[in-house]
């Protein structure tokens, strides 16, 4: 994988952990089931790489973190959004609608262009 | 500032460890994930090897998290620090609100303690540490025997002794001086009405350009007319202004004086004043060429100033001036009189001439107000003390609270800054007045007056004041906190 796609990928990453979190804290190993299930198992990320997204958002002030018990009882941490965060993924929920659609419309394209377009 | 998230505070019980964090978390994933795979029907070890394949590389993620939490672990003491720090700010402005009495004392106390020494460091500052106001200053020397009880007459030399001095010694770039022997309102300025007193000095001709001073208008003496029959004379910028109102025409008019029309030729600049640096106290107006062969006859009458060439030091000068002496004669006419003036001629440096006799009692007076700050401090600490006890209770109630011991005594500090901040603001108020006000004295016979002035050092010296007694004041009540906590 070449650095630009990886960077993609890294901030496509962000925004999935911000919209895994809308429901409420999870840990990591949450999220990473989380977004497999949602998205059908055809987001396959290596799990590792979550971490230091996590972290990372905790780190600018997205993500808040608390230690706790999981559900089979053992101590794991906990992310939660902050309001910042919840302001940020509603921004990057609008950017990536409008550039999904944006790369549809194209892909989608059925016509040829415009005679005068050709010109040009 | 918002309030520190309550898990953090639970987070510091045991201090904090990014990296066992770290840790932590990955072998919860792990865990979790082999905990899946064997309820799917993996044996443990092939569930071990999988969840460990999906993970990906351990040890770099790992690093990752250790670094980033380090990072968020110094931000977050750092906002703690400055939380507190500016809680203490707020909680010291509340208490001292409580008790306006003693903080309006503590700080006129401190205003006047500090804002004495920022007016002596200025003095200090301007006679002893800045240089001369002329260009290259420390190339001057003043020339003149040892001080003796006969005064001005055994401190200058003949015209004659002058002028050997002058064509024999090598170090000068040049040797000039002045008339020593000038009253004050020795001139009538006349021709104008009421005819008014007037202070003219008269110097050697090339004494301003030896001394590198720069007219605002019109030119210096020429060669010719320090010699010329026709009168000339350089007016001083404050007479300037005062008496001929800054008048922009002035150059080439002739003044009377005493009856004689004098043509003035420039009028010196503002930065120079004469008195200031030759003879304390004195008001000089005029400036008139000295003719060296009208006082021939009249003994010891001219002061000697020297500009040493560039590299030439003053004991050069010295060795210089023990050569020249033996051939110097106090008047040609009369050759017994020859080397009359043998090791009496001393040169040192024209700052040390001008501030000399002032430095030591300079240097006492720095003390004194030095001392009365540490007066003015202890007296403080004392108070402090005392308030100090009568809040025994609210310390005993912080602490039980959960205070650190660092922390009470960091808000002993705080308290003292604040108040010595305050004080010193107050002080530095007083001591730009009271500059000002000794700036204008023309009487007060201390050499450079005018050139007196508050700068970005003194602004310095205040801040180091007001550091050094926020800390020695603060820190020995807080001392004594800690001891009777000790006890207790």
């Amino acid at each position: 994988m070449d650095t630009a796609k990886l960077e993609f990928f890294r901030g496509t990453l962000d925004v999935l952990i911000l919209k895994a979190l809308v429901w409420g804290p999870l840990h990591g190993y949450a999220i990473t089931n989380l977004i497999r299930r949602e998205s059908d198992d055809a987001l396959l990320l290596e799990e590792g790489t979550l971490y230091p997204a996590l972290w990372r958002l905790e780190n600018k002030g997205l993500l808040d973190a608390e230690w706790g018990h999981s559900e089979n009882n053992r101590k794991a941490k906990f992310y939660r959004l902050t309001a910042d965060g919840r302001r940020q993924l509603r921004h990057e929920v609008k950017t990536w609608e409008a550039y999904a659609a944006a790369v549809a419309k194209v892909l989608s394209a059925t016509q040829a262009p415009l005679p005068e377009e050709e010109m040009a | 500032m918002t309030p520190n998230p309550l898990w953090r505070r639970y987070a510091r019980i045991l201090g904090p460890d990014p990296a066992a964090d770290v840790k932590d978390e990955l072998i919860f994933h792990l865990q979790t994930k082999v905990d899946d795979l064997v309820r799917q029907g993996w044996s443990s070890d092939a569930a071990r090897r999988e969840a460990e394949r999906l993970f990906g590389d351990l040890h770099a993620v790992q690093q990752i998290g250790v670094r980033i939490g380090e990072k968020m672990e110094r931000r977050k003491r750092l906002q703690d620090y400055w939380a507190d720090s500016a809680q203490d700010v707020r909680y010291t402005f509340r208490t001292l609100r409580r008790d306006p009495g003693f903080a309006a004392i503590s700080i006129l106390i401190l205003a006047l303690a500090i804002g004495a020494n920022i007016a002596v460091f200025s003095v200090v500052n301007t006679l002893l540490l800045r240089p001369l106001p002329f260009p290259d200053s420390r190339q001057l020397v003043w020339i003149a025997p040892r001080p003796t009880a006969c005064g001005l007459s055994c401190a200058t030399y003949s015209a004659d002794a002058f002028e050997e001095f002058r064509e024999q010694s090598r170090v000068y770039q040049g040797v000039t001086g002045y008339m020593a022997f000038t009253t004050p309102d020795n001139m009538r300025l006349t021709g104008r009405g009421e005819p008014e007193p007037a202070t003219s000095f008269e110097v050697i001709g090339d004494f301003f350009q030896v001394l590198a001073v720069q007219p605002a208008m019109g030119h210096l003496f020429t060669q010719d007319e320090s010699r010329g029959p026709h009168p000339v004379a350089l007016l001083s910028n404050a007479y300037w202004r005062r008496q001929f109102a800054s008048d922009p025409a002035i150059v080439g008019k002739a003044v009377e004086l005493n009856g004689t029309p004098i043509t003035v030729v420039g009028v010196l600049p503002d930065s120079f004043d004469f008195g200031a640096v030759f003879s304390p106290g004195a008001k000089v107006d005029l400036f008139t060429p000295l003719d060296l062969n009208l006082e021939r006859d009249w003994g010891n009458i001219v002061t000697l100033v020297g500009r040493l060439k560039p590299g030439a030091t003053v004991a050069q000068a010295l060795d210089d001036a023990n050569r020249v002496a033996p051939n110097m004669y106090f008047n040609t006419k009369y050759p017994q009189t020859l080397g009359r003036y043998k090791g009496d001629l001393i040169p040192v440096p024209l700052k040390d001439y001008v501030t000399g006799k002032l430095r030591r009692s300079l240097i006492a007076l720095w003390c004194a107000v030095g001392a009365i700050l540490l007066i003015a401090g202890v007296n403080l600490s004392n108070l402090l003390l005392a308030r100090a006890v009568a809040r025994a209770k609210e310390f005993a109630v912080r602490g039980a609270l959960g205070a650190s011991r660092g922390r009470i005594v960091r808000q002993l500090l705080m308290e003292s800054l604040v108040l010595s901040t305050a004080g010193a603001a107050l002080g530095l108020g007083l001591a730009v007045m009271l500059i000002v006000w000794l700036a204008h004295q023309g009487s007060v016979a201390l050499p450079l007056l005018s050139s007196l002035r508050i700068d970005g050092q003194a602004l310095g010296w205040t801040v180091l004041i007001a550091v050094f007694t926020a800390t020695i004041f603060g820190l020995l009540p807080a001392r004594s906190r800690i001891q009777t906590a000790r006890n207790s």
